[in-house]
């Protein structure tokens, strides 16, 4: 029975497991499909990759870029129980994508108006919300580092599907995790110092200008 | 969270005892770590107060993250409507063409002016696939057929078809038909192409007819074909003075139809009862059977008269064999088993005299057995080769007395009934190939002025049939389900109200379901439609048929890659005026009217 319905669902079966979709009865069962995966998982999409590039903007665009991914990929899914960890796959490539062509705009002469490329005022909210000692951590450390842990604390992939959707084996996902927990532990540890830094700088500020209104009343 | 086993590390693999250290203490938040790492990890922790800092570190952490689930940012709204514009727009710019939501080209009834003596009986060629019924075989017959194209799951060039071009489908339709003289002959009607759905203009099927001469006895009603291709199953018309008998006529008239398919273990039951002696041999009911009613009637000899269909015996000229007579064949359901070694129908006696049971005819065999004697049974399908029927039983409700379906399995060899009380009210399920999905009645039913039932209060619903990965014939310690069937078994509504009969088939792959459902008003027309089962998540989705509710005769055959049945002629007799061919490739989904003529088209 188990083998019957993975080969019946298999991409070897029905639709030929060609490499697109291109046949309009296929394009329905696709589009069919990538509707549900959107109403299952687009919050969770959504969520992960705000969390990644902090712009909900930004986030929104590229949840639909993964999901017309998904779209165009259809047929490359094999079980319909790994769609989670495949979304996520989509979703994890398209920010690591967008980063790798952030930081190659970076070194580029500003032409005009380049997306994603500066904070967007809703960045800028967001940064105003969410700001606080471990988020911005999280933006300090690699990024497939911060994807792996995001991944394994917030989104609760487990390890075979962790390793699914980072792209690796399920030992690097493992190693991958031991150094970004090593990587956070350290910037947050500078974040908390720089907190410090600015308390200490404040407060010493704060009574040398209490030695200055001293001062003056002296 | 379990990250696997990794390469276990040796010891001096790691750059120092610290780093090993943190790798476990990162391991450990997943829950990954072994024992003896764990101890070894304790020890360390022990000995070292910087790695005891880290691991409050990374617990304080670990906690911190977590806190960030309960703080999820919500997509904009009009998410969905972006990406479902961008997706249509792509599968736009893929197809070439704006896709119209419909595809059926206008219908006109076609004109029965050709009321000629000429009865066309289609058969089911859809599992067809040796032989000369489907032209791929390599004896002498299938040389004189039209030379076919390639194979059909292999049809055509893969980019060649764009809007309405005609789409390569080689296919075979046989069927019976009847000249004026009352010879019936085996026609093959050979379909090259079929015209996808945006064809505006009807496109040729390119095919060429074959005769195969074939010496029927009888006025069939309903005529079934084999998967070897050796025999017919033909039922006779009830109305005609030869009436209820169901033969098998052997129509390789150049390869002999041979003895049972040797299956020596399945065979045991029914061979037992029904040695080759001869005709006068008296079908033993198996020990093992589980009556189905308090009174289970030892099978007599045959006779006319008997309380139960006869079964005896009756070698007929030319080869032919009547498995059984005196019956009238009930409901739409009758079908081969998966391997073609059984075929298992539902009929009561034409006297009237007593309701439904399921028989059974082993392939080979000169007798069709009932394996039902409660006369309230009827098949539903085959799941494997264990066949699945339902019976009734009364219930007492608010309203007053009803009846109630409750299905089970039944092996045709043993004659064991295992009842399925965990599939809850599910009459005449139609398992898919799976195991997983099933076609049924979920309501009550209601007893019928000839002996026999009927739908009455629920739906036709398409629902689940296993559970997880068994069948419900593996579940152990089976519960009856009685809470919210509905949705405990995923049901979703093919038909509501009043149906009086249906019939739902799944072609050999499982990956189309097909539902013919009765006109309210003549039972011998209804409606059929066709769906795709999502090869991606092995669901179905009933808004989006491949056939939408095409008038079609009761009967019709589908198999992998297509689907024949009979358009009814204007004045919705049991005879049609067209047969119709729908066939999926790869290429895509096409149909085409194959044969004109009066036609009762049955499976």
């Amino acid at each position: 029975m188990v083998g019957a319905l993975d080969s019946r669902i298999g991409v070897s079966r029905g639709f030929g497991g060609r490499a697109a979709v291109t046949g309009a009865w296929e394009q329905d069962a696709a589009a069919g499909f990538v509707e549900e995966l959107f109403a299952a998982h687009h919050n969770e999409i959504y969520a992960y990759l705000i969390r990644m590039l902090r712009d909900p903007e930004l986030a929104a665009d590229l949840t639909q870029d993964a999901f017309i991914k998904a779209y165009r990929n259809y047929n490359v899914l094999e079980k319909p129980e790994n769609a989670r960890a495949w979304l996520y796959q989509i979703a994890h490539r398209v920010a690591l994508d967008h980063i790798r062509r952030q930081k190659i705009i970076r070194f580029l002469p500003w032409t005009g108006e380049s997306h994603g490329s500066a904070p967007s005022t809703e960045r800028l909210v967001m940064d105003a919300h969410l700001s606080g000692d471990l988020q911005r951590a999280l933006a300090r450390i690699p990024e497939r580092q911060r994807a792996a842990l995001l991944l394994a604390e917030i989104h609760d992939l487990t390890g075979l599907e962790l390793a699914a959707a980072l792209g690796v084996s399920h030992v690097a996902a493992r190693a991958l995790l031991t150094r970004a927990r090593e990587s956070l532990r350290q910037a947050l540890a500078a974040e908390r110092q720089v907190d410090a830094d600015a308390e200490a700088a404040s407060d010493a500020a704060a009574a040398a200008a209490s030695d200055r209104r001293s001062g003056t009343a002296r | 969270m379990n990250l696997g086993r990794g390469r276990a590390r040796r010891p001096d693999d790691w750059p120092s005892s610290h780093v090993r250290a943190r790798s476990d203490l990162s391991d450990r938040l997943d829950g990954a770590l072994d024992p003896g790492e764990a101890s070894w990890l304790a020890s360390h922790l022990e000995a070292c107060p910087d790695c005891r800092a880290i691991a409050d570190a990374y617990a304080a952490q670990h906690l911190e993250l977590r806190a960030l689930r309960d703080s999820s940012p919500l997509p904009p709204r009009d998410l969905w409507a972006r990406t479902a514009a961008a997706i249509e727009a792509e599968a736009r710019f893929r197809d070439g063409r704006a896709r119209s939501s419909g595809w059926r080209k206008p219908r006109s009834l076609a004109p029965s002016i050709v009321i000629t003596a000429a009865l066309v009986v289609a058969v089911a060629a859809g599992t067809l696939t040796s032989s000369w019924w489907s032209g791929r075989g390599g004896d002498a017959r299938s040389s004189a057929v039209t030379a076919l194209g390639p194979e059909p799951s292999t049809a055509g060039p893969a980019s060649a078809v764009a809007g309405a071009t005609p789409i390569p489908a080689p296919r075979k339709i046989a069927y019976v038909s009847r000249d004026p003289e009352g010879t019936y002959s085996i026609k093959t009607k050979n379909v090259d192409r079929v015209c996808p759905k945006a064809a505006t203009n009807p496109c040729d099927d390119g095919g060429a007819t074959t005769d195969h001469p074939v010496s029927l006895d009888q006025n069939p009603s309903t005529v079934f074909g084999s998967a070897d291709n050796k025999r017919l199953i033909v039922v006779s018309d009830p109305s005609a003075a030869n009436s209820g008998t169901i033969s098998v006529v052997p129509i390789a008239s150049d390869a002999p139809e041979s003895s049972a398919p040797p299956s020596a273990s399945a065979s045991s039951a029914t061979a037992s009862s029904t040695p080759s002696g001869g005709p006068t041999a008296t079908p033993v009911r198996s020990p093992s059977v589980v009556p189905a009613s308090p009174k289970p009637t030892p099978t007599p000899s045959a006779g006319t008269g008997s309380p139960s269909p006869s079964v005896e015996v009756t070698p007929q000229p030319g080869g032919t064999i009547e498995i059984a007579h005196d019956v009238i064949l009930v409901g739409q359901s009758a079908a081969y088993s998966p391997t073609g070694n059984w075929f298992a129908f539902t009929a009561r006696p034409v006297d009237g005299s007593v309701g439904p049971d399921i028989f059974v005819w082993k392939v080979g065999s000169r007798v069709a057995n009932p394996v039902t004697t409660d006369h309230r049974s009827v098949f539903g399908s085959w799941s494997g080769e264990a066949l699945v029927g339902s019976t009734v039983v009364e219930i007492t409700k608010s309203a007053g007395p009803g009846l109630e379906p409750v299905s089970y399995l039944l092996d045709p060899a043993t004659v064991i009934r295992t009842d399925l009380p965990q599939t809850g009210q599910a009459w005449r399920p139609a398992v898919d190939p799976s195991g997983r999905l099933a076609v049924y009645w979920a309501g009550t039913v209601r007893a019928t002025a000839a002996p026999g039932f009927a739908p009455d209060a629920g739906r036709l619903v398409l629902g689940d049939w296993g559970t997880g990965d068994s069948a419900p014939s593996n579940a152990p310690a089976p519960t009856v389900l009685k809470s919210d069937q509905t949705n405990a078994r995923h049901e979703t509504t093919i038909a509501a109200g009043r149906v009086e009969d249906w019939d739902a088939r799944w072609d050999g792959s499982g990956t189309h379901l097909a539902v013919w459902i009765a006109d309210s008003q003549n039972a011998a027309v209804g409606s059929l439609s066709l769906y795709a089962v999502d090869s991606f998540n092995g669901k179905i989705d009933l808004k989006k048929p491949l056939l939408d509710r095409e008038p079609a005769l009761a009967g019709y055959a589908i198999s992998d890659g297509q689907l024949i049945w009979a358009e009814p002629d204007a004045t919705g007799s049991a005879t049609g005026s067209q047969i119709k061919l729908l066939a999926w490739t790869a290429d895509g989904v096409g149909a085409v009217d194959a044969v004109t003529g009066p036609v009762i088209v049955i499976r």
